[in-house]
């Protein structure tokens, strides 16, 4: 049935494609470099690919999201796991970590490209922003949200606080922990994206802007529908992931 | 032969401040019950009249207002590993199998390590769960995984099984079944058991004793024993006893 | 026998209903000198000891005195004014089909195995990666920020009220039937009040979605609008100046997530008495 699913979709996209490249080769009913079709597009691709240009400005872009993200996650739970067990750190931590979340943190980007540079740091540090929060905070609606039963079944059968903590608390999160960090991809894509577009001068946003400037719009898309892709690879990995780490836990919407 | 109840209860009151409203709600109020050694007690009475509660105190989840609670002569201060309770909502570990989540009965009592493997193995055996060791507790129906929360009560042979409306989540036919079933393990294993229901029938065809519950505030209003001879007699009069609580329990939700 | 002790005090596991009283005052409390002690002590790293070189990090004092003047010379008001168009306009449009999209997704089958999928995937991608074509198309200016907000409120909505209609209550639906709901009179009575929590949740998660659609678009392609003046201002070092104008952002985008808490609130309140 899942898989199903999965071929009708790729059918769709397809389709979708036939369409586009119809409208515009066979109907002609808009300027192909305006509109360009999507044989133009994946031409576009392998030039890019083909002149070395595509590979260069990925790496960046991908050791900088490799970076920003693992910090966000390494810091991001942390944060969850204190602030979701203790009313402590929470009453204390607590506001001044929601004005961070809700302030609209991509505004610091022009900031930050004059205080870090023109170089990664400034990249690194807007995809850290953008996922930590995600992360930190289903961490922490993980932690609050264990069922009272079961701390309260654990605490008949002997477990003490870190017991509980351990034996109980930390699994009950994970599933949600782990949506944290589907999301922190989502938005962390968005930070790579933003970095690169603002004071940047490589990698992949970079490109797009470059590109379209140029009215190279055909390889402009294909970055764009590249991107999506990568997206939607990485969210399908950390959903395995979790289907792989919580197996117990049945798939909401998410 | 005289011994001492295993279970004292003497002058037990619960009492709550709401937080909403500021007042303070009586949820048990001088609740004075013994409970002896072997003896299945099911605890009657209407939803809401704070037979959870005191649950919760024997079991050591709840300090009480006023009052003190002996546990094989000792006063509970905290869960020990003589007491052990069957949840109404099974409150199994949805991360773990079905072996695994009885395991979690012995996991914190280091002196059970030596032959868990055995016991955690008799346990399934004994609630007639052998075949599922491996399952996640979502896989199982409500009667089994109230059977495996069973088990896992019954894995480190507590002296007493607080038992708070085990079959209350469970549908009408598999609840037939299950007390059938409960009625076979207890006998079998021989415990003290302190059970919570609503259910007259429960009460009656489980019971060795009855503690009848009334609401607001929550206290015992009679203690009647089950012979085998007036089972279908003790129906009617636990009825009338209970009808006008129930009776206001309805209009109260009602409203 | 009898101990007469201290109140029922629950251990570690609290009972509903039991009190919390003392911490009911705290938290704003604590949120007011946790905003008093940040600002004393940003002052006193800026100006006092000197930490930070003020061009490229200004001072509380640096901020208040550029937003001021942004605010006396009226360049703020023309600025806000650009933006607030591009965000409703973007915004209401987007909520308008992402409503629709989401009612005909989430209760017609075929609908909802064609077009949910998309909706996810599009959900997961960076739709701010389509803003230099998008500029390309139609121009620098407020085009492709009002298309960046459209569809970046549009796609949180459609999802939350498709998952809304979706879950509809059969038994309400078949209810309908019963005393006479044709089609159209089961999406209005039915459907729709059903999703209304589900839509003012999806409007609850385009707030920042579309904020930073519209950030990004003023940043990145536009001489006008409230993220312009961030560009300008640290192009210029005029730091105070972006500090000010994201201010202007933050306390626009809480009071917005506000709002629709409240509206979360009042819509939903069915829900909680279920």
């Amino acid at each position: 049935m899942r898989d199903l699913k999965r071929w009708a979709v790729a059918l769709e996209v397809a389709a979708l494609f036939a369409l586009w490249e119809l409208a515009i080769s066979g109907l002609k009913l808009a300027n192909p470099s305006f509109v360009p079709p999507p044989s133009a597009i994946w031409t576009a691709f392998t030039g890019m690919l083909a002149d070395g240009s595509l590979p260069e400005h990925a790496w960046f872009s991908t050791q900088n999201a490799v970076a920003g993200f693992l910090l966000a996650v390494v810091v991001g739970v942390p944060c969850g796991l204190a602030l979701g067990s203790s009313r402590l750190v929470s009453d204390v931590a607590g506001p001044p970590f929601w004005t961070a979340y809700a302030m609209p943190r991509i505004a610091f980007q022009p900031l930050l490209v004059l205080w870090l540079g023109f170089g990664a740091a400034p990249k690194i540090l807007i995809i850290f922003l953008m996922a930590v929060f995600p992360i930190a905070i289903n961490t922490m609606d993980g932690i609050r949200g264990v069922d009272p039963s079961l701390v309260r079944a654990a605490r008949v059968y002997g477990a003490g606080r870190i017991q509980v903590f351990l034996k109980v608390q930390l699994w009950a999160a994970l599933p949600l922990i782990l949506t944290g960090i589907r999301m922190g991809v989502a938005r962390a894509m968005v930070g790579i994206v933003v970095g690169e577009f603002i004071g940047g001068s490589q990698g992949l946003g970079y490109l797009i802007f470059r590109r379209s400037a140029d009215f190279d719009l055909a390889s402009a898309l294909a970055l764009t529908l590249l991107l999506v892709v990568i997206a939607n690879v990485l969210m399908a990995l950390v959903s395995l992931a979790r289907r792989i780490a919580a197996p117990w836990y049945a798939e909401g919407v998410s | 032969m005289a011994t001492d109840p295993i279970i004292q209860i003497r002058d037990l009151s619960v009492r709550y401040h709401v937080a909403r409203t500021g007042n303070r709600l009586i949820a048990v109020q001088d609740v004075d019950l013994d409970v002896m050694e072997g003896e299945f007690l099911t605890v009657l009475g209407p939803s809401g009249c704070g037979k959870t509660t005191v649950l919760n105190c024997v079991a050591g989840l709840l300090t009480p207002t006023t009052g003190t609670i002996l546990a094989g002569g000792r006063p509970v201060t905290a869960p020990g590993p003589d007491r052990a309770v069957v949840f109404q909502d099974y409150a199994l570990l949805p991360w773990r199998t079905v072996a695994d989540n009885v395991r979690f009965g012995l996991e914190m009592q280091p002196r059970l390590k030596e032959g868990a493997a055995d016991r955690i193995a008799e346990a399934i055996r004994l609630v007639g769960l052998s075949g599922f060791e491996n399952s996640y507790p979502r896989e199982l129906s409500g009667g089994m995984q109230q059977r495996a929360g069973l088990a896992r009560s019954l894995v480190a042979d507590p002296r007493i099984l607080l038992m708070d409306e085990p079959l209350g989540a469970v549908d009408a036919l598999t609840r037939e079944v299950m007390r059938a079933e409960l009625k076979r393990i207890i006998d079998a294993t021989g415990k003290t058991v302190v059970f919570i229901t609503h259910s007259i029938d429960e009460a009656v065809q489980l019971g060795d004793r009855i503690a009848v519950f009334s609401s607001h505030p929550g206290t015992i209003k009679e203690i009647v024993s089950v012979t085998p001879g007036n089972r279908d007699g003790l129906r009617d009069q636990l009825w009338k006893s209970l009808e006008s609580d129930a009776v206001a329990a309805a209009r109260g939700a009602a409203e | 026998m009898t101990a007469r002790t201290a109140p029922a005090k629950p251990l570690r596991v609290r009972p509903s209903g039991t009190a919390r009283r003392p911490w009911k005052y705290r938290t704003p409390l604590i949120a007011l000198a946790d905003l008093v002690v940040f600002v004393a002590l940003w002052h006193v790293a800026v100006v006092e000891l000197e930490l930070v070189n003020r061009v490229f990090f200004p001072s509380p004092g640096d901020v208040a005195g550029s937003l001021a003047t942004l605010i006396s010379s009226g360049e703020l008001a023309g600025h806000l004014g650009t933006s607030a168009r591009s965000w409703l306009i973007g915004y209401g449009l987007g909520a308008a089909a992402g409503v629709v999209t989401g009612l005909a997704t989430g209760s017609l089958p075929w609908a909802n195995r064609l077009l949910m999928p998309l909706l996810w995937s599009l959900w997961a991608t960076p739709l701010i990666a389509l803003q230099p074509t998008l500029t390309a198309w139609l121009d620098y200016g407020d085009g492709p920020i009002v298309v960046l907000v459209f569809l970046s409120t549009m796609i949180p909505v459609a999802l939350n009220t498709a998952t809304g209609a979706a879950q509809t209550s059969p038994s309400l639906i078949r209810a309908a039937r019963v005393f006479g709901a044709g089609r159209m009179a089961v999406y209005l009575k039915i459907r729709l009040p059903w999703a209304v929590p589900y839509v003012i949740g999806g409007l609850r998660l385009a707030v920042p979605t579309s904020m930073i659609g519209l950030l990004v678009g003023e940043m990145v392609g536009s001489p006008s609008g409230v993220g312009s003046i961030i560009v300008n201002a640290t192009a210029r070092f005029r730091t105070g100046e972006a500090f000010a104008a994201i201010g202007v952002y933050v306390v626009l985008s809480v009071v917005l997530v506000r709002l629709l808490d409240l509206a979360e609130r009042r819509a939903g309140g069915w829900r909680n008495h279920a």
